[in-house]
């Protein structure tokens, strides 16, 4: 296993890195990505362990309900990446599973390859969206066949593929990308029907990317973000060469969505479980700001909390469905109930907008126009913002200003834009969601139930 | 009047301004600051006027439902500013008629100051949410009372005030601050019921900023906040002076709620366009980015973007119906309907953020991942960007595209889209202030006169 500090030297391997239209040369002293690498690095330290075959626990698979439950619990305390990798580890068991009858080689390439990513305790990225041109039209009608990632070359030892993907989440912090493409393809679309392993470092790869990192500003008005803001990324493969071994999906149209289809199941699953978390936060931080400012017994605030309360608890109970429900492969691996899955999702994306909206409600303007803690250091200023900014006793200034500035920065700053973005669009936006849960909801059954009502049964 | 030039001079008056820590000696310098001051200057030298007597036509007094109507659309081309001076001048005029029967001396000082700070062609800001402390308890009950601020002291001459007020709108770039009771006080809280006006640099006066500008290095990932940004303060007022003739109200309770009243009825209008200008913005935002995308004809984008439409088109109903059923003050000022403006401000906060929820659905995550323009214009990675982030579709050019993403990043995504969307919330009020006022003047009798109507319950109840 790796230490954290054996992680970090393994990132200045010459990955082509582009921040704010510069080169960044060495990503480990690029303040923007410095919160995602330290929260990597805490992650190896916390996992380390020097026997040669300990492996980490984010690369086990779950065999029985209770297994998957207790590592849906476990994850929510790893870093986000180690999370990925988890779930591309879970997405090749399955896909691999779904694959095996028909092309056992790729099964036994991707197991392959996961096993040695355990081995090296390395991290992954999901690389999915591909750039899509004209979303109207599919890939092999767009005007630059490169929208979507598409093999360029086949050589007797590997591929060569073009093209791009965005949003990709812990690939400028992480060592290789597991690219898959963005949706099924159809017949005479075998040419961007492309799964497969590239290094992040691999010649032709170049990473494009953007960061809701707090670097500008005192790390005490970003209390959160400033330990947890992750970068993204666009990926550019400009003919990158990919050795048969790590190919995974060469042109097989039937299965371009198996992969894609695997990782949104464990991907929604895990989304589901940080949901909880935030949810639980949110509800939380609503009550010591309430009671912060005096507030707590008020009806309507009450009614608000009671709200957000209802809201994190149905997603609780989703996610025991999903596992209550799971279903077990062949092999013996357990899978999360898509129904359930997907439903919680899509409600949690769908509302928390809302719960947002009732947290700042009770909170207040000053989530906003609280001074920052440095105002309350200062002594000019410092009496001031302690007499003003405090309420009663027991709440002082810097315990009300702290929880400000957490909403602020967990709510209505920067990373919150990312935080809203990813819970409502990651694994999908809503209505992809709906979709997967209407498929997999027991139609049958309801209109049965109809026809009873209605009088309608022979 | 001011030119531009002039305003920027006037702000190097010795005011106490703190940010972050320290002190900000030149407010024109600081990137915090720095878009409000010129967007405000850029105001002063559109308006001005060499005549001597010229005055802005920001005081106007609306006496007609169109006035009504011709001030909302004026008000679209102006700062924030120069529309919260309006709003304060003409409310320091309503606040006048309303206690001149009893205060005729108050009434006379505040006509004067009005007179004087159109002359002077000055802007002010709002200073009316206390400190409030425990805000279970009255500002008596507090374990400080300077929570609510307060008259300390009393002589010939003018009083001495303490406290602070929150959310101070531009403070740091404006000339006075109105100071004003946040609610009404009651008989026994007399020395909380202060109003007055109080210049920026007064002696005792700290104004400590919070800003949502964001770092100059890369504006264009900023398009709307490297112009638009302002700055709140807390301001403290530390035993500050305040001379008789700028005192409008020392003790009179019975008055204490007449300015925050007062303002609330101009402030309605401008705070309605307002609301009306945004959401047709996230319509305009939804349709251009699903356009660039080639969705613009998937069902359910645009079945989002119909219920963008449907917001935006009730919105604008409501400030219609506001001013169409305009209320008219004793002095014979027109207002609009406070009943249209809640109804309608309180279904604009509520319903906002779900709307910003389908705007971002529209358009996407790259919202937040897109590259800067830098990006797009480093040999390195430029043409990689060019050809991804192109859709080839026809008159959408890859940087429009991008700075479409930036653009709604930054107006619903980002530090001032959070500021936006809180300040569309609270202002005003929150929810549950506009839910009462909007109760309170809805016509119930007729509503109950229809349901007993249905009920075949022709007579009242006797019981």
């Amino acid at each position: 296993m790796l230490t954290g500090a054996q992680y970090r030297d393994s990132l200045v391997d010459g990955r082509q890195v582009f921040f704010a239209g510069q080169r960044v040369p060495d990503v480990t002293t690029e303040p923007a990505f410095a919160a995602a690498i330290d929260w990597t690095a805490r992650g190896y330290d916390n996992n380390f362990r020097p026997e040669p075959d300990a492996v980490g626990p984010y690369f086990s698979v779950p065999r029985s309900r209770d297994e998957l439950r207790t590592m849906e619990h476990a994850l929510r305390q790893w870093d986000m990446a180690s999370i990925a990798t988890s779930q591309g580890l879970l997405m090749a068991v399955t896909a691999a599973s779904r694959m095996r009858a028909d092309h056992p080689v790729y099964a036994e390439r991707a197991m392959a390859f996961f096993e040695g990513c355990q081995r090296r305790d390395i991290r992954c990225a999901m690389t999915i969206t591909d750039a899509k041109g004209n979303r109207r039209l599919s890939p092999s009608r767009q005007k630059d066949a490169d929208h979507y990632v598409r093999i360029v070359e086949t050589l007797s030892t590997g591929v060569v593929i073009r093209g791009a993907k965005l949003h990709i989440t812990s690939a400028v912090n992480g060592h290789e990308l597991i690219v898959m493409p963005t949706k099924r393809m159809k017949e005479g679309e075998s040419a961007w029907a492309f799964a497969g392993a590239v290094p992040v470092n691999a010649a032709g790869v170049k990473l494009v990317t953007t960061s809701v990192a707090p670097v500008h500003a005192d790390p005490a008005a970003y209390p959160y973000s400033y330990r947890y803001a992750v970068p993204e990324a666009m990926v550019i493969f400009d003919d990158v060469f990919v050795p048969n071994e790590r190919v995974f999906l060469c042109g097989e149209v039937e299965y371009s969505d198996t992969w894609a289809h695997s990782l949104g199941m464990w991907e929604r699953l895990g989304n589901l479980s940080h949901l909880i978390d935030v949810a639980d936060a949110i509800v939380g931080l609503a009550h010591l700001i309430a009671e912060a400012n005096g507030l707590a017994r008020v009806p309507h605030i009450r009614q608000k909390i009671g709200d957000m309360t209802v809201y994190a608890t149905l997603l609780a109970a989703a996610l025991e469905g999903a596992i209550s429900n799971a279903e077990v492969s062949p092999e013996g691996f357990v899978t999360p109930s898509e129904l359930y899955t997907n439903a919680a999702k899509f409600y949690a994306a769908e509302h928390f907008h809302e719960i947002v909206r009732d947290l700042h409600d009770i909170a207040g303007g000053a989530v906003l126009t609280a001074p920052a803690l440095s105002d309350l250091a200062s002594s000019e200023t410092g009496q001031y913002v302690e007499k003003y900014m405090r309420t009663m006793n027991g709440v002082s200034a810097e315990y009300r200003m702290r929880l400000f500035h957490a909403i602020r920065d967990y709510t209505a700053d920067a990373y919150a834009g990312w935080l809203s973005f990813t819970t409502l669009l990651g694994g999908g936006g809503p209505h992809a969601q709906r979709a997967v849960a209407t498929k997999h909801y027991d139609v049958e059954r309801a209109k049965q139930l109809a026809r009873e009502i209605a009088g309608l049964t022979p | 009047m001011m030119t531009g030039a002039q305003y920027r001079e006037s702000l190097g008056d010795g005011r106490a301004v703190h940010l972050e820590g320290r002190r900000v000696h030149d407010v024109t310098c600081e990137p915090a600051f720095s878009p409000a001051v010129q967007w405000l200057s850029e105001v002063y030298d559109q308006f001005y006027d060499p005549d001597p007597a010229a005055g802005g036509p920001y005081f106007v007094i609306p006496r007609t439902a169109a006035e009504l109507r011709t001030l909302a659309e004026r008000q679209r081309g102006w700062d924030i500013s120069t529309i919260i001076t309006s709003e304060a001048l003409l409310m320091v005029l309503t606040a006048a008629s309303r206690m001149r029967a009893e205060h005729p001396e108050y009434s006379e000082r505040a006509m004067r100051y009005f007179e004087q700070s159109r002359r002077r062609d000055i802007r002010v800001a709002f200073a009316i949410t206390d400190a409030k402390g425990d805000r279970s308890l009255a500002p008596k009950a507090q374990d400080d009372g300077d929570l609510y601020l307060r008259i300390v002291g009393k002589s010939d001459d003018g009083v001495t005030i303490r406290g602070a007020k929150l959310h101070v709108s531009n403070c740091a770039i404006v000339h006075d601050i109105v100071v004003m009771p946040t609610k009404r006080m009651k008989e026994g809280e007399e020395e909380w019921a202060f109003a007055g006006a109080v210049p920026v640099n007064a002696p005792g006066v700290t104004v400590i900023g919070t800003s949502h500008a964001p770092p100059p290095e890369d504006a264009e990932r900023y398009p709307w906040s490297t112009r638009y940004a302002i700055s709140e303060a807390l301001v403290v007022f530390d035993d500050v002076f305040v001379p008789s003739e700028r005192v409008f109200l020392d003790g009179q309770v019975d008055h204490s709620a007449t300015w925050a009243h007062s303002l609330g009825v101009w402030e309605r209008l401008g705070a309605l366009a307002h609301i009306v200008d945004s959401a047709d913005l996230l319509v305009g935002l939804a349709q251009l980015i699903a356009e660039a995308n080639g969705l613009d004809r998937i069902p359910h984008i645009r079945q989002k973007i119909g219920d963008l439409v449907i917001y935006a088109t009730l919105l604008r109903a409501g400030l219609g119906a506001a001013i169409d059923n305009a209320e008219f003050t004793a002095e014979g000022f027109a207002t609009p309907s406070e009943l249209f403006t809640n109804a309608a401000k309180y279904y604009a906060a509520a319903q906002f953020s779900t709307m910003v929820r389908n705007l971002h659905e529209i358009a996407g995550g790259a919202v937040i991942t897109a590259p800067s323009l830098l990006d797009l214009r480093n040999p390195e990675i430029g043409s990689g960007i060019e050809k991804y982030l192109g859709t080839g579709i026809e008159g959408v050019s890859t940087q429009e595209r991008l700075r479409l993403f930036h653009a709604i990043r930054d107006l619903t995504a980002d530090a001032y889209g959070g500021w936006r969307s809180i300040t569309l919330l609270l202002g005003g009020g929150g929810l549950h202030a506009q839910r009462m006022v909007a109760a309170k003047h809805y016509d119930f009798a007729h509503a109950k006169q229809l349901a007993r109507d249905a009920a075949g319950i022709t007579a009242s109840p006797t019981y």
